[in-house]
């Protein structure tokens, strides 16, 4: 994991209210993103920490729509800068 | 069948008669509030869910017992049922907003007459002596915004305020709804100084229940979370990620 666990983090908290755990569950199994849903902590993810947050975020698209997305884009951006990481493109 | 086909009561005489849809991410709530033979309406709904939302009311109450409807801002989530609906309401009826909202709101050509809760001490007494009042939530999210709180109930109808993004909605907040609740906010409200301000003129009032006309019903602890988390968040012009043009 790396620098963009925070986000992928902050994101998965959002969608689980958005999209419900159920829908939250089947994404991250589908990504093979481990979730800790008592802690509410990623506990792990497999390679780079940007391509995952896209892949989350394109995932997160799929099943809700735009409304999905524009519900965490707001907290995702401010995150990132204040941890002055960029961000992939479907947060752009 | 499921609980939703019905009209659910949220606190004694108030009802929510809104239309639960599985697969949408954001929902409507209509709200009936019944006092003796004259009952209130609050953001009356869509006008393509017109026929279920009357369905519910009238499981209620006869809809000519409806003396008023109270639209708290004049988007057409609340409004546009209004000119189908009101051919059935008291031939007395009047429509609540705020002066700011009416101008616009008379666009939907609705027939009725007016009742202006800024040219009326932002409060409305029923016949039983009941009061509601309006409490002016300005710019969030439109300039003429008003929220309700029933003294009797303790019931503050928070129109746009406290409402979420849900795919997973029930009536009631679940575990996940501040999130939810964020997510509706962030992008929606105009900003952080706009929202705080009126959230704390909110929390002068002593409200017990929060029934927000998109999003769940949030009661117990969750009034006062929801109002802290309000009133720190970061939200509206100044956070969201303009693009340049």
């Amino acid at each position: 994991m790396d620098a963009y666990r925070n986000l992928i983090e902050i994101l998965i908290k959002r969608e689980l209210g958005i999209l419900g755990k159920e829908r939250v569950e089947s994404i991250l199994k589908e990504l093979d993103i481990k979730f800790d849903f008592e802690t509410q902590r990623v506990i792990s993810y497999d390679g780079n920490g940007k391509e995952v947050l896209q892949q989350l975020g394109e995932k997160i698209l799929d099943v809700g729509g735009e409304i999905a997305l524009i519900g965490a884009r707001v907290t995702i951006f401010l995150n990132a800068g204040r941890e002055n990481l960029e961000l992939p493109p479907v947060f752009s | 069948m499921s609980k939703y086909d019905n009209a659910l009561e949220i606190a004694p005489g108030v009802y929510w008669v809104g239309f639960y849809d599985k697969n949408a991410g954001f929902h409507c709530n209509p709200y009936l509030l019944v006092d003796g033979d004259e009952a209130v309406l609050f953001d009356a709904g869509t006008k393509p869910h017109y026929e279920i939302i009357m369905r519910k009311i009238m499981e209620v109450v006869n809809p000519i017992n409806i003396t008023h409807i109270v639209l708290h801002h004049q988007d057409p989530d609340l409004c546009a049922a209004v000119p189908d609906m009101e051919r059935l309401c008291s031939p007395d009826l009047k429509i609540v907003s705020s002066w700011r909202a009416g101008v616009l709101i008379a666009y939907y050509g609705i027939k009725s007459e007016f009742y202006y809760v800024d040219r009326n001490n932002y409060q409305l007494k029923l016949k039983s002596g009941r009061t509601l009042k309006f409490i002016p939530t300005p710019f969030c999210h439109c300039p003429g915004s008003i929220v309700t709180f029933d003294e009797k109930t303790g019931v503050l109808f928070s129109s746009d305020l406290f409402g979420a993004f849900s795919f997973n909605w029930d009536i009631e907040a679940g575990p996940y709804y501040m999130e939810a609740m964020k997510a509706f906010h962030e992008p929606y409200m105009a900003s952080k100084e706009i929202l705080r301000r009126s959230i704390e003129r909110i929390q002068k009032y002593p409200v017990k229940i929060i029934a927000p006309q998109h999003g769940s019903v949030l009661k117990g602890d969750k009034v006062a979370e929801a109002m802290s988390i309000l009133k720190e968040l970061d939200c509206g012009d100044e956070f969201i990620p303009w693009q340049e043009v």
